[in-house]
């Protein structure tokens, strides 16, 4: 359904399209799998009921990743008992995942913005509201890190 | 010389992201050639890049829970402020003089009175006029809306091709003089009109289409002294946004998720 102010599309699309890596984004600020998808949902919720979008010259990724990074300190401000979506989410985390988890708290981000999602220094530092410095350090701690875990199975080499 | 180390190693961790002036990236490039520790080094943070994306490659292959999908694909846009016609008001204020004052206490004690002595006879009132049905006619609002829009093929009794007939169809039944809102300009097509009962009360329906599927609905009646006059609210992740004017209660309907049901209420008040 279109509108006739010409507004733009329905960041909703957006949203859902993009759940792969805003919940893989989520998982490097929490604490548990749980925990991440309520983060998700929060931040995700939130800006739909208030009617937030990205402005025409501001992409839609590095905004969306914004909008759970300040989820991510909201909750931190004001830890509770977050909800688990539905009896089906209560699953233990894989080992990617508890690798991620395990990890010091702001490398896995850092990396992930960086190497993964390919933002430059300077776009990663405004996501996780950090200085470039901080963001290079832990970027370099979580390479470091993530040498020394091993490869899990021999069948990922072949 | 771990503070020394240290630093080497971050500035190694640059030169793998190429964040760095060329002049630094061609310095430490020859100090690679030269240096076997900090080859060494520059092979570990390597490696730990490899690894890492290994894992967050990985993780992008979790499959996402489907309610956490449903919650964004359903959760209510904002609604926009539009003005819906109100029920109109006199703009003339009421300064009575002392004998209407006077009159219109006669008036009220005499209206009391009656109205007592009926209770005490125990007369009873047609539920019609007293019981506040407007809880019923809501509900069964949102039960039709639920069972026909999921009905593609029955969505209508009669066909948008003859809009006069449905005029006259439904102002004979419900007694509601309208026009056919022309919605397309909102991305709603017409597609005909249906009569039912709700509350013990006939309505008019108009039903429109977007192009995803979504049915909204434009209904009317006439107006009850016992209405009680909500404006906006969702039932079962269907959201019914309401106006009225002199005689008639009008009720826009379709799915929460519809993105822009106000405006469309706003349009159609307009046109109606």
């Amino acid at each position: 359904m279109t509108t006739t102010s010409g507004a733009p599309l329905d960041i909703r699309r957006d949203f859902v399209s993009l759940l792969p890596r805003l919940r893989r984004f989520a998982l490097t600020l929490s604490t548990s799998v749980d925990a991440a998808d309520e983060l998700v949902r929060l931040a995700c919720t939130k800006a739909i009921i208030k009617g937030q979008c990205p402005s025409s010259d501001h992409p839609v990724t590095p905004w969306l990743f914004k909008l759970v990074r300040s989820a991510a300190l909201e909750t931190t401000a004001k830890p509770k008992k977050l909800p688990a979506l539905s009896n089906a989410a209560r699953s233990p985390a894989t080992e990617q995942q508890a690798i991620v988890l395990g990890l010091p708290t702001g490398q896995a981000s850092a990396f992930l913005l960086v190497e993964i999602e390919g933002f430059s220094y300077a776009e990663a530092a405004d996501i996780l509201d950090v200085s470039s410095e901080s963001l290079v350090a832990r970027l370099c701690e979580a390479r470091t890190n993530f040498a020394a875990i091993a490869a899990p199975t021999a069948e990922r080499r072949a | 010389m771990a503070g020394t180390n240290h630093k080497l190693d971050m500035r190694l961790s640059m030169l793998l992201d190429r964040e760095m002036p060329p002049e630094e990236q061609q310095e430490l490039e020859g100090l690679l050639k030269e240096d076997a520790q900090a080859r060494a080094a520059h092979d570990i943070l390597g490696h730990g890049n490899s690894r890492g994306r290994e894992i967050f490659d990985d993780l992008l292959k979790e499959p996402v829970p489907l309610d956490l999908v449903r919650i964004i694909k359903t959760a209510p846009p904002p609604r926009k402020a539009v003005r819906l016609p109100a029920e109109e008001r006199s703009s003339l204020s009421f300064r009575p003089s002392p004998m209407q004052a006077v009159l219109g206490g006669v008036l009220l004690l005499a209206l009391g009175g009656g109205l007592g002595f009926m209770a005490g006879q125990q007369v009873s009132m047609p539920s019609q006029a007293l019981v506040i049905e407007s809880g019923d006619w809501l509900d069964d609002l949102v039960a039709h809306y639920r069972m026909f829009s999921r009905q593609p093929g029955h969505l209508v009794e009669m066909p948008a091709t003859d809009s006069a007939a449905i005029v006259e169809w439904l102002l004979g039944n419900t007694g509601i003089n309208f026009r056919i809102p022309d919605l397309s300009e909102n991305g709603l097509t017409f597609e005909g009109a249906r009569l039912f009962t709700a509350g013990g009360q006939p309505v008019g329906e108009l039903i429109y289409t977007s192009a995803e599927g979504e049915v909204i609905s434009i209904l009317f009646r006439k107006n009850r002294p016992d209405d009680d006059g909500f404006s906006e609210l969702i039932r079962d992740n269907i959201a019914l946004i309401s106006w009225k004017s002199a005689t008639a209660t009008y009720v826009a309907v379709g799915p929460s998720s519809a993105a822009s049901l106000d405006e469309v209420a706003a349009k159609a008040a307009g046109l109606i």
